[in-house]
């Protein structure tokens, strides 16, 4: 059996991160990850990455954004600790070899960015995730962190509330394995695949998230799902938040910069929720372009800052969308781009099972609360990765090895070996295909109660055709097949949580937006929603929100 | 939205149950912009689920998807199909080269990351000033040019597949390796010095033929062929004089001395005593009168040479 004092689930930027603290610190550390580390989606991550640096800003700016932008559901402790450490957290990285972008006197270049009041956002031109990503990787192998590369994750094993390790599927060979680990750090990122409509990439579909579920932990705020106002026009691919940040327009058929209707002082540089809010109702109402989308115009940046700062959105647009920014406007519309909700953590990835930490995307800290302000993820990932590191090192150090149970390790066996051997049946990719229209259609930028509803019965639906979903390939070695279909039935899980959380939570605030109950609540809905799994579907509870500094406000741009 | 029907021909293998590859035809209805990831999952999906390919980002940026698409390795995300067809009548599709095969379209790329990590892929640094982390390192755009260009490798493989060296050369670390050395050979925060460059030449410095297909594959206009040279150039001045080396010695004087190449002294200045190794291909050659004299006189505008190179070294000491 393959043992390890700490195993990393997934080897993105809070992976990679935990995974260098922990060995650093001394333990016997190993990451596993369905991919290759730099295919990670981190990597696409382009606008950039929030920190204080500047003479007249300050960490406590930084985390007023942040918890006004999150409409007051982050909780502040947990805001003041990133804040705080996001410039010492920024150095680190480039005294690791980050190539960010430099003012003229060669200091670390910041572009303004949604919702924050000051230019704080630290950038590698428009690839800012590649470069951390690439930056992160080439510690990892400083360092000599084992990898276990192409290996899919499938169970938690969790004994009486402690975390014993995880199984495993090999994908070269198709065996499942179990792993035995004194701590486990999940760090999976978020589940956009659940959507139809996604910037995140095909891998991006929240194992580490359903995994944990699965095991009895709890959810927290998975009603909150991050929309993005700026997607290519049907492929949906990702125009950073930089484009707006370097000046760009947000203009309707009839020419007008809209954001002026609804954020008058910020303009594009409003929150997400705010500005996918305003697309939306741009083409609900009938100003927007046939098919469904307005237009981002650079124009007026020229080729040359176009060129220098955006050049992956040049050739992003003019690749997928057919249509150069320098010399036209780009068709956008929103999609889902980010999971404000996770597995819930202190400060120190610590969740409510002994040995069981969580990192980035997949954690719920919460620093996000209901809506994350673009250049806070990458800044999340690294320093509660870190963070998660350090404390499961320390969790870990002169502790004896547990058992593993072998009843888990059978018991995954016999579910993989089921689903090869069904012979008719469904695709899964039918299924994700129906799970990410409804979402889209009913979990969007607009909810209330009836398309809730709907949701909900479709969903029970989609539960019921997986019970007899067929993989279609019984082969063992490099099965995909397989790993979609896993896939989806963790996307299954957590798509549940989401419309229950969604359709409890009476209230608009960030980017849950309930048609039938447009108002902030902070009477009845200042706090966090945790769903934990029952045989009877999720069930909900609720936690306060920390508020130290920020007294609860209304929210205006 | 335009749409036609196009032929994909696949490259299939199943480890379990072929023992060697054989193609599969599928048709698929291409629409617009659709890529030949798109198709590939069009037929994963509607056609035939035991299809694999690696695939993640969709847009060009993870590196998942590099594979031969009409004999050349291109990212299936970035391949429009309907472009790809319409040049050569049909879409085929196979695995990359220069890497063991897996499954399908999907390649061991060990061989690939193990070149890569010959090459101490990280920034090198003074570890006590590096823990400093009041202040970052000050630094130019243009000080950090070659490097960020460097940088947006995203070691999808395509150079290494098809890089003709290595079929032949399995020492050569390939050029996204080498491109990965020189982007912290440029780098003014690594401290890895002439260390960094001393050890090149036994990893495979001087077994790029200059073929330029790294650079006309590149997914993202990396160009490691121009990175080798700079590589070559670097050594070239810490005296290196190993074969490539003196090639490229006996080439610059050869040039120099009579405004032509002189095919005898290259080779005898290359191969040294190794000359002796092709010595009866020397002599038959001789017989027939087809081995090139080592003399020769200079051209009649050999001055005109010569000051070309007073100024090619002018400009190289600014």
């Amino acid at each position: 059996m393959i043992e390890h004092d700490i195993i990393v689930v997934g080897a993105g930027l809070a992976g990679l991160r935990a995974a260098i603290e922990a060995k650093n610190k001394g333990a016997d550390v190993a990451v596993l990850s369905k991919l290759h580390p730099v295919r990670s989606h981190s990597d696409q991550a382009q606008g950039g990455i929030n920190a204080a640096l500047g003479v007249d800003d300050g960490w406590e700016k930084h985390a007023f954004d942040t918890v006004k932008g999150s409409d007051y559901l982050a909780d502040q402790d947990a805001v003041e600790v990133m804040c705080r450490d996001a410039p010492r957290a920024i150095i680190e990285l480039e005294h690791w070899g980050a190539l960010f972008s430099r003012t003229e006197e060669g200091r670390i270049a910041q572009r303004p960015f949604g919702g924050a009041g000051y230019p704080r956002t630290c950038y590698a031109a428009d690839k800012t995730g590649h470069v951390l990503q690439h930056t992160m990787f080439e510690q990892t192998q400083k360092n000599g962190v084992k990898i276990y590369e192409e290996w899919f994750a499938t169970s938690l094993i969790v004994e009486d509330n402690v975390c014993k390790g995880i199984t495993a599927l090999e994908i070269i060979t198709g065996q499942v394995q179990a792993l035995k680990a004194k701590a486990v750090i999940l760090a999976t990122g978020g589940a956009g695949q659940v959507y139809g409509r996604t910037t995140n990439s095909l891998s991006t579909t929240g194992d580490g998230l359903a995994m944990a579920y699965r095991a009895g932990v709890p959810l927290e705020d998975m009603e909150f799902v991050q929309f993005h106002p700026t997607t290519l026009f049907e492929s949906n691919i990702l125009v950073s938040e930089g484009a707006r940040g370097e000046g760009g327009y947000l203009i309707n058929t009839k020419g007008e910069r809209f954001m002026e209707r609804y954020a008058p002082d910020r303009m594009e540089l409003a929150p997400r929720d705010i500005v996918t809010r305003a697309v939306e109702t741009e083409i609900q109402e009938g100003r927007g372009f046939p098919g469904g989308y307005v237009h981002l115009d650079l124009r007026h940046l020229g080729e040359e800052k176009i060129n220098e700062r955006l050049p992956t959105i040049r050739e992003l647009a003019t690749y997928f969308a057919g249509v150069d920014p320098v010399k036209e406007p780009i068709p956008i519309q929103w999609a889902q781009h980010y999971t404000m909700g996770g597995i819930p953590t202190d400060t120190d990835g610590v969740t409510t099972v002994k040995g069981l930490y969580a990192a980035g995307e997949c954690a719920c800290v919460s620093v996000h609360g209901a809506n994350r302000l673009g250049g806070n993820s990458l800044l999340d990932t690294i320093v509660f990765g870190r963070r998660a590191g350090a404390k499961a090192a320390e969790y870990v150090k002169d502790m004896t090895s547990g058992s593993f149970p072998d009843k888990a390790l059978r018991e995954e066996e016999n579910r993989i070996e089921h689903m090869l051997s069904v012979k008719e049946g469904e695709k899964s990719s039918i299924i994700k295909e129906a799970l990410g229209e409804t979402m889209v259609k009913n979990l969007g930028v607009f909810r209330n109660k009836q398309r809730l509803e709907t949701a909900k019965q479709d969903l029970q639906r989609l539960r019921e055709r997986f019970e007899n979903v067929c993989v279609h390939d019984p082969s063992r070695k490099f099965n995909t097949s397989l790993i979609e279909a896993l896939e989806i039935g963790f996307g299954l899980d957590l798509a549940e949580v989401t419309i229950a959380g969604a359709l409890a939570r009476r209230e608009s605030r960030g980017a849950h937006y309930r048609v039938d109950y447009p108002k902030r609540d902070d009477k009845k809905w200042l706090k966090h929603t945790l769903a934990t799994r029952t045989t009877k579907g999720p069930k909900l509870s609720y936690r306060s929100v920390t508020i130290t500094k920020w007294q609860p406000s209304e929210r205006g741009y | 939205m335009k749409s036609q029907e196009i032929t994909f021909r696949v490259l299939r293998f199943s480890p379990e149950t072929d023992k060697k590859p054989h193609y599969d035809t599928f048709k698929v209805e291409v629409k617009g912009r659709m890529t030949v990831l798109d198709a590939l999952e069009n037929i994963k999906h509607e056609q035939d689920a035991s299809l694999s390919f690696r695939r993640s980002c969709r847009s060009g940026i993870c590196g998942s998807c590099a594979m031969k698409i009409n004999d050349l390795t291109k990212l299936a995300c970035k391949t429009r199909a309907a472009v790809e067809a319409s040049k050569h009548g049909e879409v085929l599709v196979e695995p990359m080269s220069n890497m063991p095969l897996i499954r399908d379209l999907i390649v061991d790329m060990g061989e690939f990351w193990r070149e890569v990590d010959r090459g101490k892929p990280w920034l090198i640094v003074d570890e006590k000033q590096a823990a400093d982390l009041t202040k970052e390192n000050l630094l130019t755009k243009e000080q950090l040019q070659i490097s960020s260009k460097l940088a947006d490798c995203i070691m999808c493989g395509a150079c290494f597949s098809d890089c003709v060296s290595r079929v032949f050369d399995k020492n050569f670390n390939g050029p996204a390796s080498l491109a990965k050395i020189h982007r912290f050979v440029a780098d003014p925060r690594d401290k890895g010095g002439v260390g960094r460059i001393e050890g090149l030449v036994t990893i495979g410095l001087w077994s790029c033929t200059h073929c330029y297909f790294c650079w006309s594959q590149c997914p993202r206009d990396v160009r490691p062929v121009v990175a080798i040279s700079a590589l070559r150039a670097l050594s070239f001045d810490i005296g290196d004089k190993s074969q490539g080396a003196r090639h490229v010695a006996a080439f610059i004087d050869s040039v120099r001395s009579s405004g032509m190449l002189n095919e005898a002294t290259l080779y005898l200045r290359t191969m040294r005593w190794n000359t002796l190794r092709d010595f009866d291909l020397i002599l038959r050659m001789t017989v027939k009168g087809k081995a090139p004299s080592p003399f020769g006189r200079p051209i009649p505008k050999i001055t005109e040479v010569r000051a070309l190179y007073r100024l090619a070294h002018e400009v190289k000491q600014k």
